[in-house]
């Protein structure tokens, strides 16, 4: 780098720069050509191996968080090696290897989401979002250069000067390396800040007021619903949130048909938690009516002491004591205590299509028992 | 007792803090000098409660106090003493009881550098802001993260113990301490940011103000996240170093705002330009850290790192809410104050480089956030469980990366404003001669995959510039006829090697993962294998017991040296078997093992997973050499360097001799 | 000069003044979404999704057992068959054994096939003595039946219905009880 002290000599100097930029224009274009000829030189034939170690990358191990199974070395891993070889060997394609291996686990089995869960959205929204901001750049960006076009020009000027006067890359500290060339700023902000008028200053204030309420209201909200010292409070409470979840969609499944899933889904919830009154419900309803069905006294005996049970848990839940009522009636032939569970099930003020889906056997139990038809079935 | 000294520390911090933001408000809201000089001051007794509460946490780890149910989770009579230390940031609670620690230590820092100016409302802004993050901390050790319960019932003769992936290795005692203090760190830079706006001194103060701050977090944080690479490498067993865990990308996303802000704000020192870009870049930076914070804490997320689901997850959320929420606010508020009276004009200059690569590193932060709560986005949407690993980020990263390196080579040769051809085609010559010979090199060794061919010239180009600036810069100390260790060690040289160790890092990550080899090799004591020019043996097994856990270790030499030991081991009464890899670390590649299947008796045969990736040890040294890059860049000497004036003094003589030019300071 | 300059710079009113505000406001509101995503969102300790394979046929499952005879899972068309994954280190399937020897014994035609995972042929055969379980067990050397339903962790089981359809899929350890249950529901649905 001896050049910096060659100033005495300009012509040595030129002489030197002309070469210095022969040297780049040479490297330029060795880069690109190299590279172009790199590229479509590209082999694209791999070997098999080469084809069973990509697949295997897109492969998560089963059971790991994250890690592909060509690296891991769990049993799973092995087995997922195992079946992506043979698989290669017998000539199947790597899209149907994937399929195979999804149909078993599903798609966080892939280690990036296959097209139909949102592969493809992922895929795109990179180049979304750098349109955007190139899109705001240049939209903005024009904008600002047309209005302050002058600007160049002065700054032109001073460039040479300014940059001779600061430092390199890094601008430490104490620099700052603004000298003068930023005086006008402060005035600047003066002025503008007058612009703001009053009015508009208020209601910004306003909002600003509003979100911070906002905040501090949903802040309290949430410890406030949340035990503070007890842990194991607070994990049932997420434990609760999470059964509601399963018997929901337990209750779904059953709605669709799907009764051993939604029993098993049941099962789990009772499992952490013997007496939940809802899981118990539906419960013991999915067996007394898979035992009506199946004439097996053994399911319907269970089912109803699943539903005493949550009676008993809960006596101001509906559905528990319109399944028992009606276990009761179609069941036992037991027609006054049928009622009385209705009677129940009508005074915790049940929604009118639940009404209305169980009225026929709930007035015809009322009838049997010679009692008076309430009058919420009308 | 010890309960008692830590609940007592937390409560002190808490109320200290508290105090602090109510004096410190009035004095500021006000206009009152004196009460402001005052009440700084107390900021002290947040860093006393967070002492004493360490001091008590530590306490009863050294002296197994099981009475302390943090420390009966966390600690058992077996755990070595390392670990037993370490034990503090093991689990939720102690992890958050360093932090509150870092950020006290943080504070006592603020009023140290600013007590010459103890009446400065922008510093005491700052830090009645770090005061109210502070609080935060401290608020959640009182309630859902009190690390100094006491265990209900009995007290247990002895601990549990902690997870067994954080007793297997000596990196666990600094990889958090050094994230924690990136993390945190950020809260400084943040805090000026916020207090700019309120202040309405919108100018380059505080920019200025946290350079050195903002350095130091940035360093930090670098540091932690090798550190925590180089953990996982040595711990998880299967030979990689990054795996875009959720945990992972919670550290990389502030990391990556961080590094945006530290080029952007030299953009404002210089040029007073990018004001709203900055006070983003900051707010994202630190909001990220809570965010990440939440990730790992919430369990919402599949990780590696799930070492604790905690109920911490709603008061994260909201406090990350309520910082973006604030931050947005007095950004829209201030919105016309900040707008710089200059733009980056259209071209080639340092300052649309720098713009450039901010955006390839905004984009490569989304892509990030993205991938990491797509499958949290999918599954709101339609209950589907997704998968986002390695072979998506890769994809996106890749092309960035090779953009950033382009850009990373690039913008310290041009000069500020506008491009000066000549001096631009001198200072890009020999990184174009350097990057050529890569392609060069590239085609006679038979590269062939399209993003190898871009990777290795871009990084080389990018480690060329750098070192050319760097050798200029320094070589022209003879000039000056003075010490050559003044020009070495400027700050400018510390950005420029932070430059080169990333390039060599590019060098090693794309090396290790593109030209990485493994197998399995099965082996029966006293029997040999060749694999990829290394040739193993294996001697037999052995069991070995400490107090903390029982190994069965293999022992396997590599080339003829020393044994090296893969080995499963069982810690305590945790059933739970961890495999250890061994490695054989090198220059030129690394040699990783696993024992994959123990045999079942003495002499039976082994499976060993064997992973050979060249270049690995480079990314450790590249990370010391960003640190020690990062600590000159923050401590280094002023620059006073003329050397853009000398060489464009050299250029203009050719181009348009002008007769005066003023001589440099 | 400067004034010049100022002058020049000056935004208009309908410049790029607003820009900053509106470019909040958008964040404003993807911050919202963003926490509003995130605070709906429960552990992943606790999310479960359904197989794909329920209500598709069985994959075959076909090897040698324990005691070294041919094993098929359609050999049992017409049962109720639990097919169960297992392996002598895994603990909860030490929970569940005992209720599984018991079912297999329950009802004629109730059948429960084991596949090994990952295991020791001659420590699950102990494994499965030890309960006095005395259905047939598969072992599945490279894990291409436990890949083929799906499977990650040990116990993880199936109940397949005599059709050859799989009803359910039970993560984690059973229960006699709740085994019992679903067979009863399975068979009322005419199963």
């Amino acid at each position: 780098m001896t050049e910096i002290h060659s100033e005495t000599a300009p012509k040595a100097l030129i002489r030197k720069m002309k070469l210095l930029k022969w040297l780049l224009i040479v490297s330029v274009v060795v880069i690109a050509v190299g590279i172009s000829y790199a590229l479509i030189s590209s082999r694209p034939n791999i070997t098999s191996q080469q084809r069973v170690a990509r697949i295997e990358s897109e492969v998560k191990c089963p059971s790991c968080d994250g890690v592909s199974a060509l690296v891991s070395n769990t049993a799973g891993a092995f087995a997922v090696r195992s079946f992506v070889e043979k698989q290669v060997k017998a000539g199947v394609s790597d899209s149907q290897i994937l399929n195979a291996l999804e149909a078993s686990y599903g798609p966080s089995i892939l280690m990036s989401p296959p097209a139909a869960y949102g592969g493809t959205v992922m895929a795109v929204l990179p180049f979304a979002f750098l349109a955007v901001v190139v899109g705001l750049t240049v939209f903005f960006g024009f904008r600002r250069w047309r209005n302050s076009a002058g600007d160049f020009a002065w700054n032109g000027q001073q460039s040479v000067l300014e940059s001779s006067i600061g430092d390199d890359a890094v601008a430490g500290t104490g620099v700052g390396g603004t000298e003068g060339s930023l005086d006008e700023t402060p005035q600047d902000d003066l002025t503008r800040q007058k612009s703001l008028g009053p009015v508009r200053r208020k209601w910004l204030l306003y909002m600003g007021a509003l979100l911070v309420l906002a905040g501090i209201g949903s802040a309290l909200w949430i410890i406030r619903n949340h035990d503070n010292n007890q842990k194991q409070l607070a994990a049932t409470a997420v434990q609760a949130q999470n059964e509601a979840q399963t018997i929901l969609k337990a209750r779904v499944l059953a709605n669709q048909g799907q009764d051993v899933q939604a029993l098993q889904l049941l099962s789990s919830v009772l499992e952490v938690d013997p007496n939940q009154p809802v899981a118990l419900t539906y419960q013991g309803w999915l067996l007394t009516q898979a035992g009506e069905k199946d004439n097996n006294s053994a399911l319907i005996n269970q089912g109803q002491q699943f539903l005493e049970k949550a009676v008993k848990l809960d006596p101001g839940y509906p559905d528990a004591r319109v399944f028992l009522g009606y276990v009761l009636f179609q069941d036992r032939h037991d027609a006054n205590g049928a009622v009385s569970q209705f009677h129940a099930f009508l005074a915790d003020k049940p929604s009118q299509s639940f009404i209305d889906a169980t009225k026929s056997v709930i007035i015809s139990a009322y009838k049997q028992a010679g009692q008076p038809i309430p009058l919420q079935l009308n | 007792m010890n309960a008692v000294l830590g609940q007592t520390g937390v409560l002190i911090g808490f109320v200290g803090a508290v105090f602090t933001i109510s004096i410190l408000g009035y004095g500021l809201l006000k206009h009152k000098a004196g009460v402001i000089r005052h009440a700084r001051n107390y900021s002290f007794v947040v860093l006393a409660g967070a002492i004493l509460a360490t001091f008590a946490m530590e306490r009863g780890l050294l002296t197994h106090d099981f009475s302390l149910a943090y420390v009966a989770s966390n600690n058992s009579r077996e755990t070595p003493l390392l670990f037993t230390i370490t034990g503090m940031w093991s689990a939720l609670q102690g992890s958050i009881l360093l932090w509150g620690l870092v950020l006290s230590l943080y504070l006592g820092g603020l009023v140290i550098r600013t007590r010459r100016r103890p009446t400065d409302e922008l510093p005491a802004w700052a830090l009645l802001i770090t005061n109210v993050v502070a609080a935060f901390f401290f608020a959640l050790m009182l309630g859902p993260a009190n690390p100094f319960v006491r265990i209900s019932g009995a007290v247990p003769a002895d601990g549990i113990g902690p997870n067994p992936l954080l007793q297997d290795h000596p990196l666990v005692a600094i990889h958090p301490p050094f994230l924690y203090l990136g993390f945190v760190g950020f809260t400084i830079p943040f805090a000026f940011a916020l207090a700019s706006l309120i202040t309405n001194r919108l100018d380059e103060d505080w920019v200025t103000e946290t350079r050195r701050w903002s350095l130091l977090a940035w360093g930090f944080l670098t540091v932690g996240i090798i550190l925590g690479a180089w953990w996982s490498y040595q711990v998880l067993g299967w030979g990689g170093y990054w795996a875009w865990d959720p945990v992972e990308n919670a550290a990389l996303l502030p990391w990556l705002a961080g590094t945006a802000y530290l080029h952007s704000s030299i953009a404002q020192q210089r040029r007073g330009i990018m004001r709203v870009w900055n006070i983003s870049l900051i707010v994202s930076a630190f909001s990220l850290t809570i965010l990440g914070t939440f990730f790992t804490r919430s369990g919402i997320l599949q990780s590696v790192h799930s070492f604790s689901d905690s109920t911490l997850g709603p008061f994260l959320l909201v406090f990350f809410f309520a910082v973006v929420a604030i931050s947005l606010a007095l950004i829209a508020w201030r919105g016309d104050g900040l707008r710089s009276s200059r733009v980056i004009a259209p071209a080639i200059s340092r300052e649309s480089a720098f713009f450039l690569n901010n955006v390839l590193f905004v984009l490569f932060a989304f892509v990030v956030l993205l991938g990491t709560t797509f499958p949290l986005l999918l599954q709101a949407i339609n209950g589907a469980q997704v998968t986002v690993g390695a072979p998506y980020f890769d994809s996106f990263i890749g092309p960035i990366g090779i953009a950033i390196l382009f850009f990373m080579g690039t913008a310290p040769l041009l000069p500020w404003q506008r491009t000066n051809r000549s001096l631009v085609q001198r200072r890009l010559v020999w990184p174009a001669v350097a990057a050529a010979v890569a392609v060069v090199v590239e085609i006679v060794e038979g590269v062939h995959s399209p993003s190898l061919i871009f990777a290795y010239p871009m990084a080389v180009f990018a480690a060329s510039a750098a070192l050319r600036q760097a050798a200029v810069h320094t070589m022209y100390s003879r000039k000056h006829k003075t010490g050559m260790l003044r020009y070495l060690f400027s700050r400018t040289n510390g950005g420029m090697l932070v430059h080169m160790a990333v390039a060599i890092i590019a060098l090693a990550l794309v090396s290790s993962t593109s030209y990485g080899q493994r197998t399995s090799l099965i082996l029966k004591p006293g029997q040999s294998s060749s694999f990829d020019g290394h040739k193993f043996t294996y001697h037999g097994v052995q069991t070995v017991v400490t107090p903390a856990k029982t190994s069965l270790e293999a022992l396997i030499s590599v080339d003829g040296s020393a044994s090296y030991t893969p080995e499963v081991s069982q810690f305590g009464n945790n059933s739970e078997v961890i495999g250890t890899p061994s490695v054989k670390p090198g220059l030129i590649d690394d040699v990783y093992l696993t024992l994959d299947l123990p045999p079942k008796t003495a002499s039976g045969s082994a499976t060993f997973g064997v992973v050979i990736q060249p270049l690995v040890s480079w990314i450790w040294i590249a990370g010391a050499l960003m640190a020690v890059g990062a600590a000159i860049a923050a401590f280094g000497t002023k620059d006073i360097s003329p050397l853009e004036y000398v060489e464009e003094e050299l250029a203009l003589k050719r181009e348009e001799p002008e007769p005066e030019i003023p001589v440099a300071p | 000069m400067t004034d010049q300059l100022q002058e020049q710079t000056r935004s208009p009113k309908t410049g790029p003044r607003k820009t900053v505000r509106i470019i909040a406001v958008v964040m404003g509101v993807f911050l919202v979404g963003l926490a509003v995503l995130l605070a709906t969102r429960k552990p992943v300790s606790m999310q479960t999704v359904a197989s794909p394979l329920i209500n598709k046929t069985a994959p075959a499952i076909s090897g040698t057992s324990l005691d070294g005879k041919r094993v098929s899972l359609a050999s049992y068309a017409g049962r109720f068959v639990l097919v169960n994954f297992f392996a002598s280190w895994c603990t909860p399937c030490q929970d569940e054994e005992k209720a599984l020897a018991q079912f297999s014994n329950s009802s004629p035609d109730v059948s429960v096939l084991g596949v090994v995972f990952d295991d020791v042929n001659s420590s699950a055969a102990g494994f499965l003595r030890r309960y006095g379980a005395n259905y047939q067990a598969v072992s599945d050397p490279n894990g291409q039946i436990a890949l083929s339903y799906g499977v990650s962790q040990p116990p993880q089981s199936y109940l397949i219905a005599p059709n050859g359809v799989i009803l359910t899929e039970i993560v984690g350890p059973v229960s006699l009880a709740s085994l019992n249950q679903l067979v009863g529901i399975a068979r009322s649905r005419g199963f």
